[in-house]
């Protein structure tokens, strides 16, 4: 008898409190947040994650060698993520999984200049000053509206020497030629894309596109998966001048013409409804927004959120300065926007369930694991997704914040601060009536928003 | 008599299982998936993630400097910045029937340190 209490007991020791979030951040529910939600643990939570990478990353890096001529390297910056768990669990994570909260730190500019009067002789500075860029891993092509085909193919070649010297790609030949082809596809959205040039707050400044080469020369288009040559097809837009009066200029004689400027347009219209969250006087301004989006049957960008169908990301901006009012009508918006995901049975009941219209969608195009995948645009709820979005700005506070709390804390100690947490990513996952919730750690994410501290 | 031995195993398991389980006030969890592709997590206290890593990351991150500042002397290449993805694996083994596995990661990114400008 005492021993069966004593497993009863027992038992009740593994449903202790576990750090939880509030069940509306990671599921399906379209309330944004509940006052009534008790956030001292989790912010409890937050900040032992923070003090420990702080305390972590702060003791990094930490050299005694002699002055000396010769070019050094340093750390530069660090990143580590947060998962959430389908119950609501969360914590740092390993490299397996969808992460829902990415942290960047960076080393900041006097920790820079401290370690070069540590480590150059400073009598023998060179003459022009070599600055630190930050830049990504991927070799990349980028592809300008008014590329001609030989401006492609010139671009390509040192591509396709680079991924023949890697040892990856075998036929540089057939590497060159099913590059070309995906370059000049890309190119054709990115007309379309240029098409929406509307003047709104949120504006399209990058489509990035990423690709896979195997051996034997055939590219496509990346999906996770697979040890081939990898690469970007990037497009930029240059950012519109500032007039003598503070605003934006304005840009007349374009319109929202093609399905894909149409989508643009309706995205960027969405992320108006995002607060820019600034918070006290030191900020982390909500100021870049990324899509996972995939391409549908007829050509057309549409949202993907399932692993597979993603093949590229639109990036989104938003402008600090005030835009011109603009004389342009308003486009007015359909109610829902398509979804590019599975069409199997867990997504079609999912539909039923919640009354979300769908259509079939079947392109050529195998997946790199050469199977053709059952695909359908499910209708989204414009609604819902900006529904999500409040509910993304509440979540954006709470991880901000705990951010600028550490920092707060480090300074009042009087501790050095060589690294900074510049950048916070939120990743969302995206369901198919069109909410969002923070990505859980089996789901994939579909829109990013970039977190960037202010001052 | 059978079923109290097995009784006891089950709740000495069941309190090694909660010490994994369990949050403290000061721990910090960790997530990962197993074999199997279903999520779990782990706690450990602050304090004892501090002193198992940083000495780790430290020598790791001047270990890494000093190859590229060998490797950027030597090379005609101008090597511009390296990324390190690294997945710790730390394992606790209690008695021959349970083990855990608490698995952080972590990216890096080393650059050339800029020379300063003469003024």
């Amino acid at each position: 008898m005492k021993l069966i209490a004593l497993l009863i007991i027992s038992q009740f020791a593994l449903f202790s409190a576990q750090a939880s979030l509030p069940e509306s951040w990671y599921s399906d529910s379209e309330e944004t947040f509940n006052k009534s939600n008790d956030l001292s643990e989790a912010n409890e939570t937050l900040d032992n994650i923070l003090d420990a990478k702080t305390e972590m990353i702060e003791s990094m890096d930490v050299r005694e060698e002699k002055k000396s001529n010769k070019q050094r390297w340093f750390l530069q910056s660090i990143k580590t993520e947060i998962g959430v768990e389908n119950i609501g669990t969360w914590g740092v994570v390993g490299l397996k999984g969808e992460t829902a909260v990415e942290f960047i730190w960076t080393r900041t500019q006097e920790s820079i200049k401290r370690l070069q009067e540590k480590f150059y002789d400073m009598t023998k500075a060179a003459p022009t000053e070599d600055k630190a860029e930050v830049s990504f891993e991927e070799p990349v092509l980028k592809i300008s509206e008014d590329m001609t085909g030989d401006d492609l193919s010139q671009k390509i070649e040192p591509l396709a020497e680079l991924a023949f010297k890697s040892g990856k790609v075998s036929d540089k030949f057939k590497f060159k030629k099913n590059l070309l082809k995906h370059a000049k596809e890309f190119q054709k959205i990115v007309n379309s894309i240029t098409s929406a040039s509307h003047n709104r707050p949120w504006w399209v400044y990058k489509y990035q596109l990423h690709l896979e080469a195997e051996a034997s020369g055939k590219v496509y288009p990346f999906m996770n998966v697979g040890a081939g040559f990898r690469l970007r097809l990037e497009w930029y837009r240059a950012q519109r001048k500032v007039q003598n009066n503070g605003v934006r200029e304005l840009l007349t004689g374009q319109g929202v013409k093609s399905e894909n400027a149409r989508f643009i347009y309706a995205m960027a219209k969405d992320f108006e409804t995002l607060h820019p969250l600034t918070l006290k006087n030191r900020s982390y301004g909500l100021d870049y927004i990324k899509v996972g989006v995939g391409l549908s049957a007829s050509g057309k960008i549409v949202v993907a959120s399932a692993k597979g169908m993603v093949m590229g990301s639109l990036f989104f901006k938003r402008d600090p300065l005030p835009v011109n009012k603009s004389n342009e009508q308003e486009i007015p918006l359909q109610d829902s926007f398509p979804i590019l995901s599975h069409a199997d049975d867990k997504n079609l009941s999912y539909a039923k369930e919640h009354g979300v219209k769908y259509s079939y969608d079947s392109n050529g195009e195998k997946s790199f694991e050469n199977s053709r995948v059952a695909r359908a645009l499910f209708e989204g709820s414009r609604k819902s997704f900006r529904k999500g979005l409040k509910k993304a700005t509440k979540m954006a506070a709470f991880w901000s914040r705990g951010a600028l709390r550490r920092l707060d804390r480090r300074i009042k100690k009087g501790k050095t601060v060589n690294f900074d947490l510049n950048v916070l990513e939120l990743e969302l996952e995206l369901y198919l009536r069109g909410n969002l919730s923070m990505a859980r750690i089996e789901g994939i994410a579909a829109v990013e928003l970039f977190l960037v501290k202010r001052n | 008599m059978i079923l109290k031995r097995i009784s006891l195993l089950f709740v000495v398991a069941t309190i090694l299982t909660s010490c994994a389980n369990k949050k403290n006030k000061d721990d910090i969890p960790v997530l990962g998936l197993d074999e199997q592709g279903n999520s779990i997590v782990r706690y450990m206290p602050k304090g004892k993630y501090i002193k198992k890593y940083s000495p780790l990351m430290n020598q790791i991150t001047n270990e890494s400097n000093k190859v590229l500042e060998r490797h950027s002397q030597n090379k005609p290449w101008k090597l511009k910045r390296v990324t390190i993805g690294m997945e710790f694996v730390f394992e606790a083994e209690f008695g021959p029937i349970y083990k855990f596995e608490f698995v952080p990661a972590v990216e890096l990114r080393f650059q050339p340190l800029p020379r300063p400008q003469i003024n």
